[in-house]
């Protein structure tokens, strides 16, 4: 109990802090005559104003962009699994695909942005299908690596018992490969919400994106939905990583690092 | 690794004589390797081929002006090559800026992490972590109101956006030196400049190599990211520019020439390391 209050009153001290920080740098700014003083650093009481005012038009905008880049990440997450299944058992699939799949780890695949949205011309198709495009190809490059990762030992029992592929993938491979998935799920998560904001960046009709620039272009009036489309759209991020945790830590608890934290 | 996981276990064969095992697995790396060189191509080649011949245009129900062919877009390079290096440059040589400056703080800040007291740097480094899982590029439109655009704009976010992995990573390669090797330099009197120049900073470099690897593509997507923000000039500003004024090929030309400096940069990255430092933790750490 006292480990848990003491993690409380730091919580409390650490948010404080900010707080205060965030004041004292707002009312400097402020007092320094800077015409978009109130754009570049408003108070923060004014950041909340416009998400007491009408909270219906972040809600809306925030559901766009996460509905969307959830489905993308889903998608391109059970995608991603599936094809490492295929190359773990396909020589041939993996020797024609790994090369490119390394490859995609290097490129900027949020430059296909543009080009994606002018071949489906719909913004929300777009975000969905970059979000699942960059899950994918991470979640493929991490699940493979897990499936190939099973204890030899392990596998030599199974194979002693004369037990069949699927149920070795089943019950030895896949078990085995679930942290993998889970940290390139992790990897994947913050991208998959870059990969929705950017489509909006770029000429949106709706979602946080869009939300940002139309408030850029109105000025220092629409400044404190600036910073609150902002700050939502990061914490977003932050929530989404903290869900994979969580779904890891609920499906996996055999995890040796989950068992020491217990202990 | 591959051939390792398919080749049948159970009881260990007899030891055959060198020689007949030489002969006998010869034949099988070859193939190996043959599959590894031809399978890719063949994958190209398939995919190369049926976009030239507008398979892919009819199954999307995309015109060729939106989707080019392959040939239409290697046409794009030799007509507007100098407009595609001008605007490389363009985009280039901000995110590299940003690049160094954002991991260069991010190995100070690294450092001075684990100058910390351990529970206090645990904390920052899980607040950092957190931050890392944050779409940073939402900062953008909010940093383009202090820095107008251009350069300074874009190698600002470029160094946002590779900041928080540089600090986690160096911190992670400071703090891998073994307990041991440790207690080993302090029964030697070794001052902290020593101990960090002989034990920590070496073991820390493969660590900063892998942040230097995976913060080239956030390099690069921040700068093109700023590009469609705010921006007169570019590769991120040519793609939208060509796709609004319907010269697509141009576009697909500065997507292909994106992909290429992505990858030519973090292969140069990974000779770099092979030259500073050829030396490998036992625990590499992979990302």
């Amino acid at each position: 109990m006292g480990a848990r209050r003491r993690r409380l009153a730091t919580t409390a001290a650490t948010v404080a802090l900010v707080l205060g920080g965030w004041y004292l740098l707002a009312l400097l700014m402020d007092a320094s005559g800077d015409a978009l003083a109130s754009s570049k650093l408003p108070y923060p009481h004014s950041v909340l104003r416009p998400v007491l005012d009408n909270p219906d038009t972040l809600l809306d905008a925030a559901w766009a962009t996460l509905s969307t880049a959830l489905l993308g990440f889903v998608v391109g997450g059970a995608i991603g699994i599936a094809l490492s299944v295929v190359m773990a058992q396909a020589r041939w699939i993996e020797a024609a695909t790994l090369p490119y799949l390394l490859l995609a780890q290097m490129m900027p695949l949020i430059a296909l942005v543009p080009l994606i949205r002018s071949i489906v011309k719909s913004d929300s198709l777009t975000r969905l299908l970059m979000a699942a495009f960059v899950t994918f190809f991470i979640v493929t490059l991490s699940a493979l690596r897990g499936l190939k990762d099973c204890a030899p030992a392990a596998d030599e029992l199974f194979r002693a018992y004369d037990i069949g592929p699927v149920k070795r993938l089943r019950h030895l491979r896949f078990p085995s490969a679930m942290p993998y998935i889970f940290s390139g799920l992790k990897l994947a998560a913050p991208l998959s919400l870059v990969g929705a904001i950017v489509v909006e960046l770029m000429n949106a009709r709706s979602g946080l994106g869009f939300l940002m620039l139309s408030a850029l272009t109105f000025g220092p009036a629409q400044a404190p939905m600036l910073w609150a489309a902002m700050l939502v759209t990061l914490a977003m991020g932050l929530a989404l990583s903290r869900a994979v945790g969580i779904a890891e830590r609920l499906l996996t608890p055999w995890q040796m690092r989950f068992r020491e934290e217990a202990r | 690794m591959a051939s390792a996981s398919r080749t049948p276990a159970g009881p260990a064969p007899a030891p055959a004589p060198a020689a007949a095992v030489r002969r006998r697995r010869r034949p099988r790396l070859d193939r190996e390797r043959a599959l590894a060189v031809i399978a890719p191509l063949v994958l190209l080649a398939l995919l190369l081929g049926t976009w030239q011949a507008g398979v892919w245009n009819d199954l999307l129900g995309v015109k060729p002006f939106t989707l080019p062919a392959p040939s239409a877009i290697w046409e794009a390079f030799g007509e507007s090559g100098d407009e595609l290096r001008d605007n490389t440059l363009v985009t280039l040589l901000p995110a590299m800026l940003g690049y160094a400056i954002g991991n260069g703080l991010g190995v100070l800040a690294g450092m001075a992490l684990t100058s910390l007291p351990r529970p206090t740097a645990a904390r920052l480094s899980a607040a950092l972590i957190a931050v890392q899982a944050t779409p940073l590029v939402a900062l953008a439109p909010l940093v383009s109101l202090y820095i107008g655009a251009g350069t300074a704009f874009k190698a600002t976010i470029v160094a946002i956006m590779c900041f928080p992995s540089m600090v986690v990573w160096s911190q992670a390669g400071f703090t891998s030196v073994e307990t041991s090797a440790l207690e080993y330099m302090d029964s030697m009197e070794a001052t902290r400049r020593q101990v960090f120049r002989k034990l920590r900073f070496p073991a820390a470099v493969p660590y900063m190599f892998t942040a230097l690897q995976y913060t080239t593509v956030l390099a690069l997507i921040g700068a093109i990211v700023c590009e469609t923000l705010k921006g007169r000039n570019g590769l991120g500003y040519l793609m939208i520019e060509q796709l609004a004024g319907f010269d697509a090929p141009l576009a697909w030309a500065a997507l292909v020439t994106l992909s290429a400096i992505g990858i030519a940069w973090y292969a140069a990255i990974g000779v770099l390391e092979a030259l500073v430092a050829p030396w490998k933790t036992a625990r590499r750490p992979s990302r």
